[in-house]
């Protein structure tokens, strides 16, 4: 047992003097020792030592506050301890240096992706237990909201998942939780409006649609959205299926979608098709 | 006949020779091509790697290549001249600071 201990206490020693010896090597003369001591502390949180360091360089190098830095380390720690994403966030940070978009409009932009996560998987976490799929569920809103969907619609279009849970395994309802939102993330990034967007996932899950079905209509919806309007396309999809379609992709026959799917090998253009965002 | 010749060259001419920016899938290589045959130097910047700046080859007189690796999606804009650039895209998501990114699906 004292054996057990000694070699744990030294392992962790070992890691701690490791994590030490690493910042101070790669962060001094430039930081201070408030900074190198947070960097410390977010590596001990189990963010990736690399990705820490590197973060912290690029807003030294980038002339950042003190504060500032301090802040986003800050956000990435809360996120860490809330079982957010961090990477999502640091991609933000760089995002905006290589953008050169103003230093604390670059942390507040970190908060508020750390915010949409938060959101996103207490949303996910209503409709399963499994961490796996609350993370896979959880991310596909988060990217949702990133494409223009409110959370107000989010928040209905779980309220009807829900009550359809009420009558399907917990594999199906994740399945179908799922297809919902890759559906609506896709609606939102070609620039369906959010209330748009929401009506016509209700209508489709009030309509009992199955997560193979939610596949076909966005597929078929990518399809169509290339020679239509996406927001009047989502408005007659919601008005077919309230009209009786039933269940299968809405404006074609069976569930294939309209027309060739996905279109997708070779060149793809990329004109853009009207519609689009406000 | 000949009309419906005309009408597929015509479509294939937008999609390969007008469009300002479009993509290739070679094996499980991502080619993205942007036409600015008026741009000094172009990067390009994708989620794959955190943004990080990646020099954009010229391959012709007005087109610029940049090759990745086909592992699903990303989002992505250039930098064109020292100014950021979104190019004519299907998909987007908004970026946080006011404007937009390209979204690439692997079924776009």
């Amino acid at each position: 047992m004292k054996k057990i201990c000694f070699i744990t206490c030294a392992i962790l020693l070992c890691a701690s003097l490791a994590f030490g010896d690493e910042v101070e090597e790669k962060l001094s003369p430039m930081a201070t020792q408030e900074l190198k001591a947070n960097t410390r502390e977010m590596i001990r949180s189990g963010i990736n030592s690399d990705d820490a360091i590197k973060m912290t360089k690029l807003m030294l190098e980038n002339r950042f506050r003190h504060q500032l830095i301090l802040e986003a380390q800050h956000i990435i720690m809360n996120a860490q301890r809330e079982g957010l994403p961090a990477g999502p966030i640091m991609n933000k940070a760089q995002e905006g240096m290589t953008k050169r978009v103003q230093h604390k409009s670059i942390v507040q932009a970190m908060e508020r992706v750390r915010s949409r996560y938060a959101f996103a998987y207490e949303q996910a976490k209503t409709i399963t237990q499994s961490r796996t799929q609350m993370h896979q569920i959880g991310n596909t809103i988060a990217l949702g909201l990133a494409a223009g969907m409110n959370q107000e619609g989010v928040g209905r279009i779980m309220q009807r998942l829900q009550h359809r849970a009420q009558e399907m395994t917990r594999a199906d309802a994740e399945e179908l939780a799922r297809g919902t939102f890759m559906a609506t993330r896709t609606m939102a990034r070609l620039g369906v409006s959010s209330e748009a967007t929401t009506e016509l996932a209700c209508q489709a899950l009030l309509n009992r649609y199955t997560a193979r079905e939610m596949e076909a209509m966005r597929n078929s919806f990518m399809t169509r959205a290339r020679n239509e309007n996406p927001t009047n396309l989502a408005k007659s999809y919601a008005n077919e299926i309230q009209g009786g379609k039933g269940s299968g992709s809405p404006g074609s026959p069976g569930m294939g979608g309209s027309g060739p799917s996905g279109g997708h090998g070779g060149s793809g253009g990329n004109g853009g098709s009207g519609g689009g965002r406000k | 006949m000949g009309r419906q010749i005309l009408l597929i060259a015509g479509i294939l001419l937008f999609y390969t020779g007008c469009a300002s920016h479009y993509f290739q899938l070679n094996g499980d290589t991502l080619r993205m091509y942007l036409k600015r045959p008026d741009a000094e130097i172009v990067y390009f910047c994708s989620s794959l790697d955190g943004y990080e700046l990646h020099m954009a080859r010229r391959v012709a007189a007005k087109t610029w290549e940049a090759r990745l690796p086909a592992n699903g999606e990303f989002t992505y804009y250039y930098i064109v001249d020292g100014t950021v650039y979104l190019p004519p895209c299907r998909l987007k998501e908004y970026d946080d600071f006011g404007s937009e990114n390209c979204v690439y699906t692997p079924d776009l």
